[in-house]
């Protein structure tokens, strides 16, 4: 049986208390950082951006690989896997 | 009691992943083969593919996994979640319990497909978070020098890192963390501190 907590859809972040669910939605498919205050999706780029500086802030990754790594990670998950 | 079709399919996907952990690591990922881990649990090669169908994806879910279990030992910290000494020496036993995989992985991280390696750099950010959170507070109260964050986590990975990437001539057949990781764990605390 799977007992993994459910992971964000869009950045993988596991979701283990309501607040971490965008909108405190224990339903949402998202994280809080991954979604706007209503619990709905932010748009692709701001979230592509938003990974790629929290690479730069805390490994200080040079700019054009934390976007190539972000994109590549992205791209893994199943909210963006096809689009 | 006998499994349901679904407990089954869990428990085929588990075995997967330990056999990749444990192939991986002796043999290398890049010469290793998802045959390879098929023949290892004792299933078919198609059964492989319906868990996993690449070995990149086999790769990510055992990366995720080593990421559950260290967000699993922060979480048990709670009241010492600004401990750096503690969340560092979290952050060793977990690379101890899969250290020949994640020596692994250093050796051939430049070779990884582009999605494992970003999941790999999207762990390591998340931990590298936990450490320069904790670091961002004892600086403020003074207790360690004053750096850059990404200078701080650095140094502690090249750390870790030459260590792991040369663990036979440390630590011959032993594992380097078991062995040297305090020795490692006080010299860093000790440069560091003000």
């Amino acid at each position: 049986m799977d007992m993994k907590c459910p992971s964000c859809g869009s950045c993988g972040m596991p979701m283990e208390k309501p607040e971490h669910f965008g909108g405190g939605e224990a339903s949402n498919t998202h994280c809080v950082h991954c979604t706007n205050e209503q619990g709905v999706l932010l748009p692709y780029e701001v979230i592509l951006k938003g990974n790629a500086e929290y690479y730069q802030k805390e490994q200080g990754l040079d700019q054009e690989a934390a976007l190539k790594y972000a994109t590549d990670f992205l791209g893994s998950l199943p909210t963006w896997k096809n689009s | 009691m006998a499994l349901t079709r679904q407990q089954q399919k869990e428990k085929t996907k588990t075995l997967l992943v330990s056999a990749g952990l444990e192939i991986f690591a002796k043999n290398g990922i890049q010469s290793t083969k998802t045959l390879d881990i098929a023949k290892k649990v004792g299933v078919s090669h198609g059964t492989v593919f319906v868990h996993f169908p690449t070995k990149k994806d086999l790769l990510i879910e055992i990366i995720d996994g080593f990421g559950r279990s260290i967000s699993e030992e922060f979480k048990k910290l709670s009241a010492d979640a600004h401990n750096l000494r503690k969340i560092l020496k979290i952050h060793l036993k977990v690379i101890e319990k899969h250290e020949n995989f994640y020596a692994r992985l250093l050796i051939e991280n430049a070779l990884l497909p582009g999605e494992v390696r970003g999941t790999l750099i999207n762990l390591q950010t998340g931990i590298a978070y936990f450490i320069n959170s904790a670091a961002r507070n004892e600086m403020k109260a003074g207790d360690i020098q004053t750096m850059p964050s990404h200078l701080l986590f650095n140094t502690w990975m090249g750390l870790i890192s030459y260590y792991l990437l040369n663990k036979d001539i440390f630590a011959g057949e032993k594992s380097v963390i078991k062995t040297k990781g305090n020795e490692i764990l006080n010299h860093f605390l000790k440069l560091i501190k003000l």
